[in-house]
């Protein structure tokens, strides 16, 4: 049908026929960022302690999202949403989908800690924290920021983080950004999509 | 007998109403539901839920809460504000008017229980101290049981 009217209509028709008919199938759940950011890169340390870059986590999908352990709300609210999601892929897939959840608080959260609270989430969670430079470069890669309140009397203190979940392709490019109104169902959808088309 | 029956028909209608006005005003009282700590792994806090009905006829502040099952409870608000998610303490504690309903669900406000002094599990009942002050500044506590839950239904 769309290369029938190809060779009908106007460039300027076409473009936008392009846009809203053709692409309809097209469509994802999730914001489409292709290209709006760089491929993933990252020097982190795993739960173990030990050093790991992107080439660790290659030739799958990843969704990188940033967080705390001390953050018993939302934290683990958007990791059981990214996990019930990949529970929701075929088997034959499932193994081929990481969560890299990247703690932003390494002071709190090293070592036990961090594979205790996300290893709880599935296999397929990975917890991941760096060295303040570490965390800050790739922070900046993503456009995102954290931060630190004052701690109080307890020295207890909230940190403030990007909501934002990321998703790569298994080439290591930018695909989508998952907005936390989502359901499993319809983010595993975009994993199988995306796992079939990169 | 069409005059019988009349009065009779109006003293049900009284007496009906009677009962209408007693049933939905007696009641007076803050009522807790659905209270709930969602299991998170680990040595971290926990959050912990419910819906509160103020079915008095003041406003009434939740001002703390404690728990003789964590070292500290904190009232805590999780906000999105362009893409950044933080918590807050709510200092000022909440208030709810009268007839007026909040909820604390994942997302919003909640308790933050910190440090359980024993390993919670799913299935397990902790107290809560929940303690409010009315109109008058007098501050009232209640202890609620709130059911351990899992993270995800
Ligand atoms: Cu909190």
């Amino acid at each position: 049908m769309c290369l029938l009217r190809f060779f009908m209509l106007s460039p300027a028709l076409l473009l936008l026929l392009l846009l809203s008919g053709c692409q309809q199938s097209e469509q994802w759940h999730a914001k489409d960022i292709s290209g709006l950011m760089p491929k993933l890169r990252f020097e982190l340390s795993n739960a173990q302690g030990e050093s790991v870059t992107e080439a660790d986590y290659a030739a799958q999908i990843n969704l990188l999202f940033f967080g705390f352990t001390n953050c018993p709300d939302i934290c683990p609210t958007t990791l059981a949403q990214l996990a019930a999601a990949v529970r929701n892929l075929p088997e034959s897939i499932r193994d081929q989908v990481h969560i890299l959840f990247v703690s932003v608080d390494p002071q709190r959260d090293e070592g036990g800690r961090l594979a205790e609270y996300a290893g709880a989430f599935g296999e397929q969670v990975v917890g991941l924290t760096g060295t303040q430079d570490q965390l800050q470069a790739l922070t900046r890669r993503y456009r995102v920021t954290y931060g630190y309140d004052e701690a109080d009397a307890n020295g207890y203190y909230n940190v403030s983080h990007s909501s934002a979940v990321f998703a790569f392709d298994a080439d290591g490019q930018v695909r989508l950004l998952i907005r936390d109104d989502l359901t499993p169902a319809q983010i595993a959808e975009d994993m199988q999509r995306l796992q079939q088309n990169t | 007998m069409k005059k019988i029956t009349l009065a009779l028909l109006t003293a049900l209608l009284i007496a009906g109403g009677v009962l209408w006005i007693w049933t939905t005003t007696a009641p007076e009282a803050l009522v807790i539901d659905q209270a709930r700590i969602r299991l998170v792994a680990g040595s971290g806090p926990q959050g912990g839920y419910f819906s509160l009905h103020n079915r008095t006829s003041t406003a009434v502040t939740l001002q703390s809460a404690s728990s003789p099952a964590f070292a500290r409870v904190m009232l805590h608000q999780t906000r999105i504000r362009d893409g950044q998610s933080e918590m807050q303490s709510l200092q000022d504690g909440v208030t709810v008017a009268p007839g007026e309903s909040i909820e604390f669900v994942p997302g919003g406000m909640h308790l933050m229980l910190m440090q359980a002094l024993q390993p919670l599990q799913v299935g397990d009942s902790v107290p809560v101290v929940l303690e409010f002050a009315g109109q008058d500044q007098q501050v009232q506590s209640f202890t609620h049981q709130f059911v351990v839950v899992p993270l995800t239904p």
